[in-house]
């Protein structure tokens, strides 16, 4: 009789605990072996099967109907971003870092106006096969929001990212500053880069963000390339897919699609524009891991250019200068002595030339240089140099200049 | 039942949104837009205080995203931060308006409402409004658990989390409250059995 009791006790315990957990049984969240017990559970007890069809009455009247909830605007998004933006700024004990991170992108853009920056870039927009947008309206819409790429920022540093390269290049033509440009490359996966700048300027009133991602082989070669950006490439978005001794170049606006297949004129490809200044880190980078394996060290390099703004390639070569170069830090401060590589865009009289300084000790491009050329419309020489290095400022000393 | 992001990409995107990635707050904020809205509706039917709400719920999970340390899914985290919100808007609510709240209560307790639905064959429709102002006279923690399970379908280890009690006293909240919901109706006049008239679909 004791174990008769026992056992249904035991059935009645059993009985409310597995009662206990058809709601989860009908909302398909146990375990698998609890949803047996209680599968099996149900075959036999009528009272919990009347308890599970209440419960799924009580989960129909809980159903929400998607057009009964309230549809709410994009700007609901919009003034949040606006709200934690606003916040972020607030808490930012950092105001240099804040002044390099402005939520561009939530204000209004003002009128792309002209000035000697926007003509220096023009002048190499046209150089290079393209010309720059000159007002806002033919810059098209900005990406949405949520398609941006958040620019770089020190916060960076403490985020679980692979950041490989990060840093500030501020332009200069004579001694007025252009534009700030903050950079950061991050590794996403195995070959795939993220190079992400966004280009900041008083002068220009436009601000631009150039977002590129790269896909490369093992040795660094690229396999492809797309590109964003609102102000450097007008609204466009540019793509290169590499396909063995040519690519396709691919100009995406929203009008129209353009492709074109150019011959690659030189291994491995590089892409190029003068207005994204890190550019030139990324090549930088590249040139020294190739004269780290090459056996000559003062051998020319050769790359395709690849400028897919312009659906044209061209050719680069990268060669180490012998002349010494040294570079000064702030007006009167002390003096580096680096490494100058010279580039060559092209060939013959319309080659365009840029030095870029590097550090002996661990190869950083430090700062570049693009002389006064007849096929530039500046008549002063541009200097970019890495302001986050140097806030002091970075020119070349004087026993350097027009030194090629 | 809600459609869930993916766990891993979510987990990613707090991450991203610790980092002050607003990209990455962005997409959370899209891919819990629908879920939160329907967990607000269904608590306040206002639709000013739903956006509000959601928006708040937002930017609370912006601001402590760096606290999030993974010990459960991003979802249930999230979950957290609305219902304490939701609990917040309803003392605060009470407070103020506690006389409108008496005068709702008086209007469901009417007998005859009930009498005149049961006898005019009420409706599917009408017999889910009815179990949701009953719903609303639960208990705070009961009603929790409930609209957390067939609303957002939690697991009861995940609404344990949630409300921040026992996996135990989850489910005893919810043999509770299914309980409590049955009596109340019936408090309304009707018969007690319209949340299994419901599920035969009458």
């Amino acid at each position: 009789m004791a174990n008769i009791a026992r056992q249904l006790a035991d059935e009645g315990e059993s009985h409310r605990q597995l009662q206990e957990l058809l709601p989860w049984y009908l909302n398909g969240t146990l375990e698998p072996d609890e949803r047996e017990k209680t599968r099996a559970h149900l075959e036999y007890c009528a009272v919990c099967r009347r308890e599970l069809a209440e419960l799924e009455g009580l989960q129909q009247a809980l159903v929400v109907a998607p057009d009964e909830a309230p549809q709410l605007d994009e700007s609901l998004l919009d003034e949040t971003l606006r709200r934690v933006g606003a916040q972020s700024q607030a808490t930012d004990p950092k105001p240099a870092a804040r002044l390099r991170r402005g939520w561009g992108w939530l204000k209004p853009r003002r009128a792309f106006s002209y000035s000697l920056g926007a003509i220096l870039l023009l002048g190499l927009g046209t150089f290079l096969g393209f010309t720059l947008a000159t007002n806002r309206s033919a810059v098209g819409l900005p990406p949405l929001p949520w398609e941006r790429t958040q620019e770089t920022t020190h916060q960076f540093f403490a985020f679980p990212r692979d950041i490989l390269l990060q840093g500030t290049l501020t332009t200069e033509i004579g001694s007025r500053a252009m534009a700030q440009e903050t950079f950061t490359l991050e590794k996403l996966h195995e070959g795939d880069l993220l190079l992400t700048s966004k280009i900041e300027s008083d002068k220009l009133a436009g601000a631009g963000e150039a977002v590129q991602r790269l896909k490369l082989d093992a040795n660094l070669r690229p396999l492809s390339y797309t590109i964003q950006g609102p102000l450097v490439y007008g609204g466009q978005q540019a793509g290169v897919t590499i396909n063995g001794d040519s690519a396709e170049l691919t100009l995406t606006s929203a009008r129209k699609v353009t492709h074109r297949i150019v011959p690659l004129l030189g291994q491995p490809p590089v892409l190029l524009d003068f207005s994204v200044m890190s550019h030139f880190v990324l090549l930088e980078r590249l040139a020294t891991r190739l004269w780290a394996k090459a056996t000559d060290k003062n051998e020319t390099l050769h790359f395709s250019a690849l400028i897919p703004q312009a659906l044209r390639a061209d050719t680069l070569t990268l060669k180490r200068s012998n002349n010494p170069t040294v570079l000064r830090v702030g007006p009167e401060g002390k003096v580096l002595s680096v490494s100058r590589y010279l580039a060559q865009l092209g060939q013959g009289k319309d080659a365009l030339h840029v030095e870029l300084f590097v550090r002996k000790s661990d190869g950083t491009l430090l700062a570049l240089r693009i002389p006064v050329q007849p096929q530039l419309p500046s008549t002063e020489p541009v200097f970019v140099f890495r302001s986050d290095l140097f806030p002091q400022g970075l020119s070349l000393a004087d026993n350097s200049q027009g030194a090629k | 039942m809600p459609t869930e992001m993916n766990p891993e990409g979510e987990a990613q995107l707090m991450e991203r949104t610790a980092a002050r990635d607003q990209r990455a707050f962005a997409q959370l904020f899209r891919g819990y837009q629908r879920r939160l809205i329907a967990f607000f509706w269904l608590r306040t039917h206002d639709r000013e205080a739903t956006a509000e709400l959601f928006q708040e719920t937002m930017i609370t999970v912006w601001q402590r995203a760096r606290t999030f340390n993974g010990h459960c899914k991003p979802s249930t985290w999230v979950l957290g931060i609305a219902y304490r919100k939701a609990l917040e808007w309803h003392r605060a609510r009470h407070k103020l308006q506690l006389f409108s709240h008496d005068a709702e209560a008086d209007r469901l307790g009417e007998p005859s409402t009930g009498q005149d639905l049961v006898q005019a064959q009420a409706g599917r429709e009408e017999l889910c409004s009815c179990v949701r102002r009953a719903l609303a006279q639960l208990p705070e923690a009961q009603r929790a658990a409930i609209e957390l399970t067939f609303e957002q379908g939690l697991s009861y280890r995940e609404i344990a989390e949630v409300l921040g009690c026992s996996p135990g006293t989850v489910k005893s909240r919810i043999f509770y409250a299914k309980r409590t919901l049955k009596e109340i109706l019936q408090g309304m006049g009707l018969k007690g059995d319209e949340l299994w008239q419901i599920s035969r679909g009458s």
